[in-house]
């Protein structure tokens, strides 16, 4: 894992690691989606009695315990309310696919945060979202390449450059040429 | 200090606090540029044969170009400069700069800025505080000083700033509580530290204790260059020689045997002045280089450190 970190080449795509409870944090703030709760958990479990609290965010009815629930529909907004509670000393601990994972990432930083207090797990799945350069469209889970932009239809070589703002990596078309070309399908990493 | 001098005239000079003299500098031909909060300037102070180069906050609006004014606090174990600006400058004096730098700007995306000031160390934030107030920022300013000594503007800050100001006199017994002044503050507060190592030290101390975020912490040193052991430097490009003093740092010799060496901070912060290594133990003595480019003895900021040894071979 560590020897294919340090070949990439693509400086704008994270480097993830490990994550271990910060001990000195007052505070501890456990944020996932339904993808990475099985990580949350375990993380909650290990981290230090302080004062802590955690959420899921989705549409889910069986929660593990201490964990509350955010529905989905407007979530950014909601947890943004949520965090205004917090002293400036709190670690926050996030779980979940890699869109969702800087997607809270913003609004943390967004209320004021510093990224060294903010947490990101190794995203729990493959799957992408993917910004499309040609009608900047989002196609979210995207685990192959080529794939189907869902805004223009077209097929797009799903690039290793990440965009932090879009929590998105980059598509451009593959078949420009010809687009009767359809080259054979791959897994993303 | 690199590039091109301002030729400058002192207008005015005054004493703003026992131990710390204020001088406005007007300029003597163009106008004088513009300037961002947190700037500084070189001062270059010709002393017969010596020259002294000082960096000092500039205290003016930096909206206002008509003069630039800078504070100098008489250094106890001054290397000659802050006692050349006290005693042999006044109003007519003709002095050059450096174009304004800035190596402490404050952090826009700042929900709150906490100011912390040690003595002197109130100057820079003097720029600071003009382009807060116009952008309705939320702000305090928080002066430690010792009225004995240092304790610039209190006065006029008090009346400018009103319930934003916070003063601690250590000679009437006030002390800055920083812990719980940081532990008190709201997510998206910034703290900008100018002052003694001291005072830097128990910020961070703190904010690793309490685990706040360290990169809501901007510092600027203002420490002039340490003595040392004498030491030889030979410039193997140019196959000179010279001896570095104990008194001055291998950057000002070098400049004495007009030597340029481009340079800002003149305290080993900012890293202009890196430069090559080929052999001779070095005492680093910055704050820029990390860790495995100081134990390569490769290079070194000659602003601040010096030769380990009797002798350098620098890569100049």
């Amino acid at each position: 894992m560590n020897d294919a970190v340090a070949s990439y080449t693509v400086k704008s795509r994270p480097d993830y690691h490990e994550v271990a409870p910060d001990q000195t944090a007052q505070c501890h703030v456990f944020i996932t989606d339904s993808a990475g709760l099985a990580q949350s958990e375990a993380l909650c479990q290990a981290s230090p009695v302080a004062k802590k609290q955690a959420w899921h965010i989705g549409d889910s009815d069986t929660l593990p315990a201490g964990y509350e629930a955010i529905q989905s529909g407007d979530w950014q907004a909601v947890l943004g309310e949520q965090l205004s509670g917090f002293g400036i000393a709190t670690a926050f601990y996030v779980s979940g696919l890699e869109a969702f994972l800087w997607q809270v990432h913003g609004v943390l930083t967004k209320a004021g945060f510093a990224p060294s207090q903010i947490h990101l797990e190794p995203p729990a799945g493959n799957q992408r979202d993917v910004f499309c350069t040609h009608c900047y469209h989002i196609t979210p889970d995207v685990s192959t390449t080529p794939a189907r932009c869902a805004g223009c239809g077209r097929l797009l070589l799903v690039r290793d450059h990440f965009s932090r703002l879009h929590c998105a990596y980059v598509g451009v078309q593959i078949n420009a040429e010809d687009p009767a070309e359809v080259p054979p399908t791959e897994e993303l990493s | 200090m690199s590039g091109s001098y301002i030729e400058v005239q002192v207008e005015q000079c005054r004493q703003v606090a026992p131990a710390i003299k204020e001088f406005a500098l007007k300029a003597l031909d163009a106008p004088l540029p513009a300037f961002s909060p947190g700037s500084h300037v070189v001062v270059e102070m010709r002393d017969g044969q010596k020259t002294y180069r000082n960096p000092y906050s500039l205290l003016s609006d930096p909206r206002d170009p008509s003069a630039y004014r800078i504070a100098v606090r008489l250094q106890e174990q001054s290397r000659g400069g802050s006692r050349f600006m006290h005693e042999r400058i006044a109003e007519g004096s003709r002095l050059r700069i450096s174009p304004p730098a800035n190596l402490f700007a404050p952090d826009w995306r700042a929900r709150k800025h906490i100011l912390l000031a040690g003595g002197v160390g109130i100057t820079p934030f003097m720029s600071y505080l003009p382009e807060l107030q116009r952008r309705n920022a939320d702000f305090e300013l928080h002066h430690l000083f010792r009225s004995s000594r240092t304790g610039a503007y209190d006065a006029d800050l008090r009346q400018r700033l009103d319930g934003r100001y916070f003063a601690y006199d250590s000679a009437r017994d006030k002390r800055c509580p920083v812990a719980e002044l940081m532990a008190a503050q709201s997510p998206g507060t910034h703290i900008y530290i100018c002052g003694p190592q001291s005072l830097i030290d128990a910020v961070y101390a703190n904010a690793a204790q309490i685990g706040w975020p360290q990169e809501h912490i901007h510092v600027e040193a203002f420490a002039a260059p340490e003595p040392g052991e004498p030491f030889e430097a030979v410039l193997c490009k140019s196959g000179k020689t010279i001896q570095v003093g104990a008194e001055e740092s291998l950057l000002e010799a070098l400049e004495r045997e007009h030597i340029e060496v481009p340079n800002l901070c003149r305290g080993g912060v900012c890293g202009q002045c890196v430069t090559g290594v080929r052999d001779g133990a070095i005492e680093h003595r910055d704050h820029f280089l990390s860790e495995r480019e100081k134990s390569s003895g490769q290079c070194l900021m000659p602003c601040v450190s010096r030769a380990k040894g009797p002798k350098l071979e620098l890569e100049i």
